[in-house]
């Protein structure tokens, strides 16, 4: 599943490699500590929005512009999601090697698989289907 | 169950910790933590080796990218790690133990994960390199450090920057 939290802190990472600054850096001039912020950056940990703001000044970059990129990033995953071929190899590979169970007990264990199809690969992409099952790897 | 384990020990401090305790903070029966687990010693070693293994795959990601933020990021983790801190105030003499280095099993380990932090950042990850790196890194399970930041630049600049050439007999 795609997190947003995971988005952003993927744009902040972004933004400071590109500025060829350390985590030490920003996070002293953000005045966050080196662990919270790598634990932002990694996307384990929420940050707030006073956080996110010191961050984005720490870094010299708008908010706007890290939301904007982190929206643009949403897009494509969510198109790549429901593509046709959409299903990655792995998931491709799942559906097909094993029977098909219908046991309660195996549909939980693959909560956002695509509805348990026995034909090998959707025609068309499913228009109910979430982002989750291509993002989540 | 280890992550109850280490709140357990924020919590209580280790030797007030039961079996139970740690179960119910990690929201399972006894008889499960039992399954797995003999004593909560077995419990304890089971949650260091899994934080470890935890903050230096961290770390790795962060070497590859700079050096001194990786040292620095073990440094801080271990500094104000609540569980440690819990026991640094209860329980001295354990965190005493758990700092003193040899040449035991978990201790060849932690010099792994050293090694490999070393490693992906391109660093020398010679014998001696990895026992200054380790050192100072265990100086903060006993106590939290103040300007760690700044302490591992220091420390990284002095490192040796390439591998030594091995010698060939």
């Amino acid at each position: 599943m795609v997190l947003l939290r995971g988005l952003i802190g993927e744009v902040l990472r972004r933004h400071r490699q590109r500025q060829s600054r350390t985590l030490r850096e920003v996070s002293a001039a953000a005045r966050v500590s080196l662990g919270y912020l790598s634990e932002v950056e990694r996307g384990r940990k929420e940050a707030s929005s006073e956080l996110l703001a010191s961050i984005c000044h720490a870094l010299g970059i708008s908010l706007a512009e890290v939301l904007r990129e982190v929206s643009d990033e949403l897009v494509a995953l969510e198109r790549a999601a429901l593509a046709p071929i959409g299903f990655t190899p792995t998931t491709a590979a799942r559906t097909v090697a094993p029977k098909p169970s219908r046991t309660p007990a195996v549909a939980t264990l693959r909560p956002f698989e695509p509805v348990a199809t026995p034909a090998r690969r959707p025609a068309a992409p499913v228009a109910s289907l979430s982002v989750a099952p291509v993002v989540a790897a | 169950m280890l992550d109850g384990a280490v709140r357990a020990v924020e919590k209580h401090g280790a030797r007030r910790t039961t079996m139970a305790d740690i179960a119910t903070l990690a929201g399972i029966a006894k008889g499960t933590l039992y399954n797995h687990f003999r004593a909560k010693e077995a419990v304890f070693a089971a949650a260091v080796d899994a934080g470890m293994t935890a903050l230096t795959e961290e770390c790795i990601t962060v070497a590859t990218d700079d050096l001194a933020d990786a040292l620095a990021l073990a440094a801080d983790r271990l500094g104000t790690h609540p569980a440690l801190r819990r026991l640094a105030t209860d329980e001295p003499a354990t965190l005493s133990a758990m700092t003193t280095i040899d040449d035991s099993e978990p201790w060849e380990r932690a010099r792994g994960s050293v090694k490999s932090i070393l490693d992906a950042s391109g660093r020398d990850s010679s014998v001696p390199t990895v026992e200054v790196v380790l050192r100072w890194l265990v100086s903060f399970v006993g106590a939290p450090g103040r300007e760690v930041e700044a302490q591992a630049s220091v420390l990284v600049k002095a490192l040796p920057i390439q591998s030594q050439p091995q010698l060939q007999f």
